[in-house]
Order: structure tokens, then sequence, then C-alpha cells
């Protein structure tokens, strides 16, 4: 009787007795290794030292693992370890969306190829639901720790969760099983709280996949406020029974130009009802963000319905999502591992503005920088395509008296308005008697330098500071 | 030992006039001032006073000189004679918040009687000796340090938070209460100690003799104005490629103008990618600096110099020509000035639960601006005449103060951007545009996604009251009626 009182209640208690198979872990968890190398912002034509990174993934189809973009990008090396085994396979990245914050990397050591069994995806974790998390330790050992759901959010395009969790700090892409079957990859950790990356932000990116072209999620392009405010209420004209945001600006080209119009209120999306923070109770998750609708739960070029307030009236419309490349953004995000744009003319090193660049001088013309970042695309003028500056200068005597000058913003070039760094390329074309005249924004002096030495210093510049290439424009990325 | 000394003293040939105690005795007075501030961050609020001592010397019959510093908020003003007992009501006649000196007046006559007037001397020597002569901390009777000039140059004058002019640094003690005593050699004052130096030792500045004339020069007329302002932005002319496309030919010096401050002595007159070459004949180096004397300076201390309401010439290359140019000199101007305020209420409005004050210096420092704000305050003076945005004063929502008709209402420090559809000029046109408006009156705001403030003036009526009542604010305004 002793004895089979514990075999009765594991038998009727199957799924929380069920412990994870570990021959099934250990073919499908990865330690995935990366020697990096971004290029150096400051000095574009050069790259920095080399960055170790190693995180963890999943093998989701045969040979290929899935995990987390940021481990992957400006991979020089990549390469996958198995748990027991010291030893390093061969992989090359396949994918990789810095939005969804996915990455695909392919095994090519086919003897590993053999040894690996993709994991199925899992259902959604629910609030409160507690799991096991996996990570293969420096000792190559399978490693086990726990996880419970304390509240779920939208954060652009990805639906993290986060978890209580006795998974050390510093997380990246442990995997959260439940069954046999994917939960989730770890975002991050710190204490005991983690956040856990969800399968519907893994569904959604795999499912993009499929078809072998990849929409990815759709980009931002709303800017609304809460109605929480009786005065603004008023204002839109929203009734009591009524709830949602107003629409203060639509970014030209991404989801809803055309369709929506500023001073608008939408109401609900994709049938959900939202309230007056602009967000609805998810059936899963809870309350969460519109974002998640807008830009989480489907692929650029879906198409959802809209209830939306104008003008006094309810109206039905019905939205297409656009991709974040659908608008031509000031202040783009840098292209994860592409070879950063730049012009080096006269030891001036030019350089279009992007929102991963770091302006911690404290310089006048850092905050005027950031500002135009904080715009997310909107060019107040409407004039230009790139915001092209002076980061610094490479100090020669054609240069003497503009040693110091950063963060400036270049307003024309001989005369020339400067929209994007190849209009800078194209001005040099047409100097003004004898000189190459740019003008910056704000009270600075004009920058010239005559047009008929200047390949002569460029060459003496590029000598001085073994700049190796004094350009690199939209298109010689590579 | 002691013999030794006295024997030292009786050697050292009379370099150093000594200074005549008994005259010192009745012509340094200390002075005595109790100053309530204004609390910029809750206006209608009054910091609790302070009392604080000072120095002040005779310089005219009728007349003190000392610190603008010393005597600014004053609510209560008095002034002692080391020979004497009596402390005499003193009042302000002229401050200069920025060259930091100040005239008081003393009703009582007989203050002045056998009060004998110190005579300002000429600018003192590198390193000869100097004496500091007022009441510093550390005692009650009148104390005299010494020390020799260590440096001359153009140092910021910190009271006024934003001017500078020519200081003088000397190794004497300048300690609290030392402020607006005469510093003296050879029986003149040659300057007035003014500031000391945080963090250092032996580092004490006194006002210059050039700066003392400058003053009671302006206050002839019964009126101070302050310092004229050129209000040109410049650059250096280093660069010979720069200086061959403006025309500049070989030999020549100068500095490239880039702009004139709205509002000053320039403004029209000086345009961008002119190259000051001369000022007042004074050639101009490519570094703006001018020789005078051998000495160095930069080619402003000319107009410092001067007044309000004088001449200075500037000769400048535009477009390969040279003209001569007059300028009649000019005050700062603009209304919204980065000098710190004094002996001033400050401006704001309560509107049922906001407050509104325009974006002054004193503001900035009694709050802890966001970097937002700090921009604009920036951008606010140098950049004031932005294309299609001339404003004279910024106006921001403060601050939002707790009531059921403010909840979710989440604003601080917001730059109003406009009033219906209008941009206000300045604070009381900010005022007169929300007052006169209809009974909905829309602000809206400067800065990213910022919402609009829409006031319904019913509603604010009922909570102004319970709000003024609750928060004990006895003034609900302080506007300054138009100059």
């Amino acid at each position: 009787m002793r004895r089979v009182a514990p075999l009765l209640l594991a038998l009727l208690l199957p799924r929380l007795a069920a412990a994870e198979d570990p021959a099934q872990l250990r073919a499908a968890l990865v330690d995935v290794n990366v020697a990096a190398q971004p290029w150096d912002q400051g000095s574009p034509w050069q790259k920095q030292p080399v960055q170790q990174r190693s995180g963890q993934g999943v093998v989701v189809e045969p040979g290929v693992v899935l995990t987390l973009a940021r481990l992957v990008t400006d991979a020089q090396l990549v390469e996958v370890s198995v748990a027991n085994s010291a030893r390093r396979y061969p992989a090359r990245v396949k994918h990789m969306d810095l939005a969804a914050g996915l990455a695909l990397v392919e095994v090519t050591d086919e003897g590993l190829r053999g040894q690996l069994a993709p994991m199925k995806i899992g259902e959604p974790a629910r609030l409160d639901d507690e799991f096991d998390l996996y990570q293969l330790g420096a000792d190559n050992m399978l490693q086990r720790y726990t996880g419970r759901v304390v509240s779920a959010s939208a954060e652009g395009a990805r639906l993290l969760l986060r978890l209580n969790t006795t998974l050390p700090a510093g997380g990246d892409g442990q995997a959260a099983v439940r069954d046999g079957k994917l939960l989730g990859l770890v975002w991050g950790t710190r204490g005991q709280e983690g956040t856990l990356l969800s399968v519907e932000t893994i569904r959604r990116y795999l499912d993009d996949l499929a078809d072998g072209s990849y929409a990815g999620p759709p980009g931002p392009g709303l800017w609304v406020q809460p109605l929480l405010r009786d005065d603004l209420r008023a204002y839109y004209g929203v009734a009591p029974e009524q709830h949602g945001m107003a629409i203060t600006r639509i970014v030209p080209g991404r989801t809803g130009d055309g369709v929506l119009k500023e001073n608008d209120v939408l109401l609900a999306i994709d049938g959900y009802d939202l309230d007056d923070e602009g967000r609805f109770m998810h059936e899963v998750h809870g309350r969460l963000d519109s974002d998640y609708i807008l830009r989480g739960r489907r692929n650029a070029g879906e198409k959802v319905r809209a209830k939306v307030l104008r003008a006094g009236k309810v109206e039905e419309l019905e939205l297409e999502l656009r991709a974040q490349s659908a608008a031509q953004t000031l202040v783009p995000d840098r292209f994860a591992s592409a070879r950063p744009q730049y012009l080096v003319v006269g030891g001036l090193v030019l350089l279009p503005l992007t929102r991963d660049q770091n302006f911690s001088r404290r310089s006048p013309g850092a905050t005027v920088l950031r500002r135009y970042t904080e715009r997310d695309g909107w060019d107040p003028k409407g004039e230009r395509k790139q915001v092209v500056f002076v980061d610094h200068v490479l100090a020669d005597i054609a240069n003497k008296g503009f040693e110091t000058l950063s963060c400036a913003v270049v307003e024309s070039v001989n005369g020339q308005r400067i929209g994007a760094l190849a209009d800078v390329a194209r001005a040099l074309e047409a100097p003004q008697e004898g000189f190459h005249v740019f003008r910056f924004e704000g009270a600075e002096s004009d920058f010239v330098i005559p047009a008929g030495k200047l390949a002569e210093i460029d060459k003496r510049i590029a000598r001085t500071y073994r700049v190796s290439r004094l350009s690199c424009l939209e298109g010689d990325e590579g | 030992m002691r013999t030794v000394l006295l024997a030292l003293l009786l050697l050292a040939p009379p370099l150093l006039a000594e200074p005549d105690l008994e005259k010192l005795r009745g012509s340094v007075v200390q002075v005595f001032v109790m100053s309530q501030g204004e609390d910029y961050a809750m206006p209608w609020r009054h910091p609790q006073p302070q009392g604080a001592n000072g120095t002040a010397f005779c310089i005219a019959p009728g007349m003190l000189l000392t610190n603008a510093h010393v005597v600014s908020d004053a609510k209560v003003l008095r002034v002692k004679r080391a020979d004497r007992t009596k402390w005499y009501e003193a009042r302000v006649l002229f401050a200069g918040h920025d060259c930091d000196l100040a005239i008081l007046a003393v009703d009582d006559q007989t203050l002045w009687q056998g009060m004998q007037s110190l005579e300002i001397g000429d600018s003192p020597a590198m390193q000869s000796k100097v004496a500091a002569i007022g009441y510093p901390v550390g005692g009650s009777k009148l104390s005299i340090t010494e020390g020799v000039v260590s440096r001359i140059e153009v140092r910021p004058y910190s009271h006024s938070g934003a001017d500078a002019h020519l200081a003088i640094q000397i190794d004497a003690a300048i300690n609290p209460g030392n402020s607006g005593g005469p510093v003296m050699q050879d029986g003149k004052v040659v300057g007035v100690a003014f500031q000391g130096q945080f963090f250092s030792q032996n580092i004490g500045y006194m006002i210059p003799p050039s700066v003392i004339r400058h003053f009671l020069k302006d206050v002839e007329d019964g009126r101070y104005d302050g310092y004229p302002e050129l209000g040109i932005y410049h650059a250096e002319l280093q660069n010979d490629a720069l200086r061959e496309y403006l025309k500049v030919p070989d030999g020549e010096t100068g500095v490239l103008a880039l702009k004139a401050t709205p509002y000053a002595s320039c403004v029209g007159l000086i345009e961008r990618d002119d190259v000051l070459t001369r000022i007042d004949g004074i050639p101009i180096e490519n570094d703006g600096t001018i020789r005078i004397d051998g000495e160095s300076y930069e080619f402003t201390h000319v107009v410092e110099e001067k007044q309000i309401g004088e001449t200075v010439t500037l000769t400048v290359r535009r477009k390969g020509e040279l003209k001569e140019i007059p300028v009649k000199l000019k005050g700062w101007g603009a209304r919204m000035s980065p000098s710190v305020a004094y002996d001033e209420r400050p401006e704001y409005l309560v509107l049922g639960g906001y407050l509104f004050v325009p974006l002054t210096t004193n503001y900035m420092m009694a709050t802890r601006p966001s970097e937002d704000l700090a921009y604009y305050y920036q951008q606010y003076y140098r950049n004031i005449a932005e294309e299609g945005r001339a404003r004279e004063q910024l106006v921001i929502l403060s601050q939002v103060l707790p009531d059921a008709t403010t909840r979710y209402r989440t604003y601080r420090n917001e730059v109003v951007a406009s009033v219906d559809g209008k941009v206000p000029n300045d604070f009381r046109e900010f005022v007169a545009l929300v007052e006169g408006g209809g009974d909905l009156v829309k602000i809206e705001f400067e800065g990213v996604n910022v919402p609009p403030l829409v006031l319904e003036k019913g509603k604010i009526a009922e909570a102004h009251a319970r709000i003024c009542k609750n928060l004990n604010i006895p003034e609900d305004r302080h506007v300054k009626e138009p100059k």
C-alpha cells in the first residue's frame, strides 16, 4: 500500500509530476557562442575590438536554433555547443530581426545536426503559471531553474512576461519548458526578476519566416494620448460610456496613414475594446498595451478593423499594418550589422543621425541631436531624409580653428540644402568661387576649404589618421 | 624675537603708506542687513529673512560704497562706524547688480560728521602690496589684512550669474563680512573686496578702479543703467581658407560675426560673415583679443569702458569691402535676461490648480529643471529670434496643484506654445489671453506629444477659490505692469 500511493498520485496528476525528458532537452537546448565585431561609430571606417558573447538557444527546426537577435548582431564567428560536451560546432546566422528580438542560427556541422531534435512550441503561459527554465552552465551541464509568471507587457513588437525566477542574473535566451514544449526564451534577469519573450512573439516570427519571405512586425506610427482627463474627453467629444485614446499624430507611410486622422479617438482595434489608457483585456495575459495589437500580434501587411470616434460619429475603418521600412524615418535605428554610412571631408567626420548613437558629450549640439531623435521620424520642416551632422573633426592645418567642432548639424553645403549624406557628396561637385562652404544650424561659423586642394587635404588626413576609406554612402554598405 | 620683528618693520622702506587707522575707523563702516529673497518655485511664499554683515566705505559726502550682493533683497539695512556705537538706518540709492556695486545713503546727518571720503586710486601693479579693510567674520572690530596683487583678468561676477568684468586677484584673506570693503594702497582705494574662490586658499577678488569708476559715472545722472552690450556672436578666424574665402587680405586680422543678439546694440548693423577688424581703431586679433598698453583683453573690453548711449566704431570687412560702422551702445534689451533678479517680486499666475510663471534664471535656480526646460532656457537667449517664433518671454506651466479637478494632469515645467492658437509674446499677454478667452481655453505646449490643457472657466472658478484656501495662497497672481 505504501508503495502504491505515490504511483496512484502520479497517475492522477500526470501533468504536475511529469519531469521533462532529459534526453529531449539535451537534443534541443544549445549554448550559442559569438565573437562579434560591431563597427566603430565614431571612426566608422574601422571596427571595434572583438566582443565575446554567449547565450542560449533552442532547436526549432532540424539543425536550426532560435536565439536572441542581440546575441548575434555583428557576428564574425558563431559556434554552438550541447550538454555534456565541451566541443564547439560551427554555425551561421540564418536570419535576424531586432524588432522581434529573435534570430535563427543554422548549425553547419552535419554530425551535430544529426544529434539535434527540434522542440515544439507550446501554448502561452498564463499569469501565475510555474515552469522550468534550463541553462547550459559553464561546466556544460544542463541546469534547471524555476520561474513563475507575474505579469505581461507589450514592448514595441515584443510581448514579454515578467517572471519571478531563480535563474541567476544575466539571462540570455534560456528556454522555458513545460511538457516538452517551449514556453519562451529568457529576455533578461536581474535579482529575483526575469522577463521571458513570449510564445506569441516567437510564433509570429517563425510563421512570418515560414513562407520564405519575412514581412517583419509592423513599425510604430501612431502618437496617442490617454483619455483619463475630463478636459481632454470633452475636447475630443468622448461620451462617458466611450473609452479609448486620442490620436495626436500619424507618421507618414506608417499604420493609419491615409485612414486615421489627427483628433480621431481609437475605441477598438481588431475586436478588442480599448480603455482610456489605450489598453485592452487580453484573454490570456490580462491588461496589455494596444501596441501589442498594432505591432506584436500580426505581420506587416495584414489588415485589422478599427472602431473610431470621428467628429461625434463612430466609424468602422480598416487599417493596414505597415512595416518599419514603409516610412523613411528621419532618425532610424541603425540596421544591425550594416556598415555605417559616413563621409570624411576636410577632416570633418560626417554621419547621418541614428538612434543608437551615444551623445554623452555635454555640448549644446548633443541636446539638439537628442531632440531630433525624440521626434521619431518626424522632420518638422519635412525636407530631410537624414539629419547629417559633424561627429568630430580630424584636426589638420586645413581645418585649423574647427578642431573642437562637434554635434553640428549640417544645414547646407555650397548653398545646397542637405537632406541626406548623399546630398553632401553631390553638393561637393559645385564649389562656390573655388571653395566648399559648409553651413551649420545655429550660431556656428561656416567651414570652408579650397576646392582645388580638397583631394590633397583628404589624402593627407587619411594618411595621418590612418583612415582606410573616406566614405561609405547609401548603397556602398557591405 | 619681538625686537627683531620691530627692527624689521622700522627698517622696511615705506613702500606701503601706513593706513591712517583713525581715518579708517570713521570712513569704513560695518553693514548689517536683514534680507528676504523670493521663492520662485512657490512664488506666493516668502522665505525666512536672514541676517548678514558686510562692509561699506565713504566715497563722497553722504555716499557709502559697498557690494550690491551685500544689500540685495534687504528689508532692514544699518551701518555703524568703528569709532561710534550707534547703528544708523541706511537705504540703497543705487544698485548695480551686473558689477556688484551699490551706493547707500543715510538720512541721519550725524553719521557723516567727521567722516572723510576715501579717494579712488589707479589700478595697482602686479605683485604690489595691498591691504583689505573691513569687518570679516571672526570678530567685531575693524580688520586689516595684507596681501599682494596676484593676477588681473576678466572674471565672472557671481552675483548676477551672467556678467564678467575685469577683476583683481589678491592673496589677502577675503572672508564673509569683508564684502564691500575697500582694498587700499598708498592711502587710496584700489579695489572693493567682493568674492572669494571655493575650494581654494589665499584667493580673493576685488573690483578694480575701472569698474568702480564706470559705476560711479553711470549713476551721475541719478539712475543706474548698467553695462552696454555689443551683442554679437562671433567666431575666431584662425582658419586660412576661411580668411581667404571672406576676402580678408594678408596681414589683416579680426573675428567673424555670426549673429547679432536681438534687442542689443548691433541689430541691423552687423551681418553674418562680417569680419570685425578693428574696434575704435584698435586692431582685433584672430582670436578676438586686443592689446592696450601691452596688456591683452577681449575686444569687447572697449565696450566695457563705455556707457549706454555712447558710440563705439567697428571696422568691418563686408564682402571684401572695408566699412566703418558707428554703433550706438544699448543694454541687454531683451526681457528674458540671463541675470539673476533681485529686489523684485516674481511674476506668477495661479489659475485653478495650475501655476504659470515666466521662465527666468531665478526660476531655473529655484527648481530642478528637466533637460528639456534647460534646452529652452538656453535657447531663449541664444536663439530668441528663431524664425517665426520671436517671443520676449517664455511662459511655463510650472506645476499642477493637487485638487480633484487636476487629476491625471502630469504636467511639470511645460513651455506654453500657444493659447487658443495665439503665441503669447510675454507673461502679461499670456495672462490676458487666458483670461480674455471664451469659456473653453486651449493651452498647447512645446515638446513631443505633450497633451493640450483645456480649461473650462466655469469649473476653474469654483476650484480656484478652494485651491487658494487649501494651499494658503493669499494672492493668486503677481503680473508686472508694463514700463
